[in-house]
């Protein structure tokens, strides 16, 4: 079965590149450009196992999102994805229940090592 | 002198005018009259009295029987000097010394004394009251005793000097950290040979009575139990009429080495709060130039099946788009362009490590893990472009490595890193066949401090560059390899955040040595960083 990704970013150059590279990998990508979005899409129905989170979004933050998606799905995993430094957030999420959370700093040089990460959940 | 020609010339002066002669006997204060060299001509029954001696014992004699051993120098030496002086220095003085007594006791006196210039006599005349047992004697003492108890609670080294530069009275500190007798030492000491690294000289404190205005000397080093301080000292006039003054040295090591700091990590931090601020702006960017040329490179391979199938939709013949890319240096713009990409994040991410700082805990370490740790991390840090490769470097390590110290295990495990890095770059583009690239890594104890230093025998650095080493975005590499900011942020790292100090010590052509000190104290230590 193949996985299915939501990448959750203002701006588009990020994630349609990043969409486009796992696309070429063989899994199914969706993108939202706010947290507001990603909810809307999942409340109407938007079936994914894992989330590629940006924290400095428009509206919503990035752990505002985090939380609010894992409210609805526990099971959800989550990848933080962020040009910022905020050292804080993964405290903030595991107070919050929320588990294994892997950090890729933009600019994310090689995408591959995305992949990697995203092939040991299956 | 010879006894007789001082008698006849006192007999000259004295039996002449009997009224004179009777006038001076009968007053209640005790007269001593001089020559110009001190030896005694007049010596009135007061005096004879006080002193216990009588006038026939005490003609002809030098004045300075009368003064107790220990402080007779200070007196002798101020005559010598008042003769040998051009502009004459006014020897108007009342002051509260001490009288010896035949009998050897010692007591308290109050003395005038006067240059007297009549005719037929050119001497000193000296009035002396006693103050045995009077208020003004028991004051004094008391008043002594509170100026000493001030002088004691202080910090700073306090020294009193008289007008030739013999020290008076020295207080705790003083006698506690130099070989200041304050007993015994009275005017026998010269404040230049007990402090010979104070930078003050006779002529200073000479200059300093004359003018009555203060004189200080900043940033003066000394000597202080075997490690170098810096003080401020200060000459400072005393006000007593006694041709006196006070020295103060206070040591500012700290309060200069805390100014060293601040000069250096001012620049630090505006580039770490600026480079927080924007890293966000930057990073987002930079992801879309990397990202895309990863995306662009594979969309053009052979690897992707999608490729093949779109080409072919089109009639393209991808080995040859492929080879058309390679003629016209397509492939190299790409790396050209990816390569930017990265470099400008690493100089983001290593602009980030100023703002990062300050949140950080401090540990127990062993010095040994910590530098096992480091030598991993370097075996697997390479750079092409650099051309060096760590594990051609012969790395020796010396010293106690069980030497447990209280840091910030990351920051100094990547300022070991930044130095081996350097090193190794170095050597990386220093082609001497004939040396083999080494590495030491040597830990020491001094005092305080544990000395960690980190030598290589690669071509060393001139004196330009060393001294601009520790500068941020200062770099000798070729443009491409190194941000110039390793050497910085090991600097902001080790003074600032550890309250350590780094130098490096340099032979061009013979290598470099990094000498960090770590205080070993640092256990209580929470860095206040501005930006937390």
């Amino acid at each position: 079965m193949s996985q299915t990704i939501l990448i959750v970013d203002d701006e588009p150059g990020i994630s349609d590149n990043l969409a486009i590279y796992l696309e070429d990998e063989g899994l199914q990508v969706y993108t939202a450009q706010s947290g507001e979005e990603a909810l809307r899409r999942i409340d109407a129905g938007l079936r994914i196992q894992t989330c590629v989170m940006d924290l400095r979004l428009p509206g919503m933050s990035g752990i505002e999102t985090i939380m609010a998606i894992h409210h609805r799905i526990p099971t959800m995993r989550f990848i933080i994805h962020t040009g910022s430094e905020d050292e804080i957030v993964t405290t903030t999420l595991q107070l919050a229940g929320v588990n294994q959370l892997p950090i890729f700093r933009k600019p994310l040089t090689n995408m591959a090592t995305l992949t990697q990460l995203l092939h040991t959940y299956y | 002198m010879d006894n007789s020609v001082a008698k006849a010339r006192q007999a000259h002066f004295w039996n002449n005018d009997p009224r004179l002669h009777g006038i001076v006997d009968n007053i209640s204060d005790s007269v001593v009259c001089t020559d110009i060299k001190g030896y005694i001509e007049l010596f009135n029954n007061s005096a004879e009295h006080l002193f216990g001696y009588s006038t026939d014992e005490v003609i002809g004699r030098h004045v300075k029987f009368l003064i107790p051993t220990n402080i007779r120098n200070y007196y002798s030496n101020y005559l010598a000097f008042y003769k040998k002086q051009e502009r004459k220095h006014p020897i108007k003085y009342k002051q509260e010394i001490k009288g010896c007594h035949k009998d050897g006791t010692i007591f308290p006196i109050h003395l005038t004394v006067e240059e007297v210039k009549l005719s037929g006599f050119h001497g000193f005349i000296g009035v002396v009251q006693d103050l045995t047992g009077s208020k003004a004697a028991e004051q004094l003492v008391q008043k002594e005793a509170f100026i000493q108890a001030i002088s004691n609670s202080t910090t700073s080294i306090l020294v009193k000097v008289n007008y030739f530069g013999y020290v008076l009275y020295g207080n705790t500190v003083a006698t506690k950290n130099y070989s200041l007798d304050s007993s015994t030492g009275i005017a026998k000491q010269l404040f230049t040979d007990l402090f010979p690294l104070s930078n003050i000289t006779l002529q200073d404190i000479r200059q300093t009575i004359d003018d009555s205005e203060p004189l200080t000397k900043y940033r003066i080093p000394q000597n202080i139990q075997g490690e170098i301080r810096y003080t401020d000292i200060m000459i400072l006039p005393l006000a007593n009429n006694l041709d006196e003054a006070l020295i103060r040295i206070d040591d500012v090591t700290e309060r200069i080495r805390m100014e060293e700091i601040m000069v250096q990590t001012e620049k630090m931090l505006a580039v770490g709060g600026l480079a927080a601020g924007m890293a966000h702006e930057i990073n987002n960017p930079l992801g879309v130039i990397a990202q895309g040329c990863q995306n662009l490179r594979r969309r053009i391979s052979l690897d992707l099946v999608e490729n093949e199938t779109i080409a072919q939709h089109l009639g393209l013949d991808l080995v040859k788009m492929q080879e058309y890319f390679k003629r016209r240096h397509i492939f190299k713009f790409l790396d050209d362009i990816q390569a930017s990409a990265n470099r400008a994040g690493s100089i983001i991410s290593d602009m980030l490590d100023y703002s990062r700082r300050g949140a950080s805990s401090f540990v127990l370490v062993r010095l040994g893990n910590l530098i096992d740790m480091v030598l991993r991390l370097a075996k697997h840090d390479y750079d092409l472009k650099a051309s060096y490769d760590f594990r051609h470097i012969k790395v020796y390590r010396e010293g106690n490595e069980n030497i447990e110290i209280y840091c910030d295990q990351v920051a100094i495990e990547q300022v070991l890193l930044n130095l081996l890095r350097n090193s190794a770059q170095a050597m990386g583009t220093y082609r001497q066949t004939l040396i083999k690239p080494e590495i030491t890594i040597r830990i020491s104890d001094a005092d305080n401090f544990i000395k960690l230093e980190i030598s290589d025998n690669g071509p060393g650095m001139s004196e330009e560059v060393s001294q601009r080493a520790f500068e941020p975005f200062f770099t000798t590499k070729p443009v491409g390899i190194g941000t110039g900011l390793g050497l910085s942020v090991a600097y902001f790292i080790i003074t600032h955040q550890h309250r350590g100090a780094i130098d490096l010590q340099t032979t061009t052509g013979k290598g470099t040595s990094f000498i960090i000190h770590l205080p070993k104290n640092n256990m209580c230590y929470v860095p206040n960083d501005p930006h937390c």
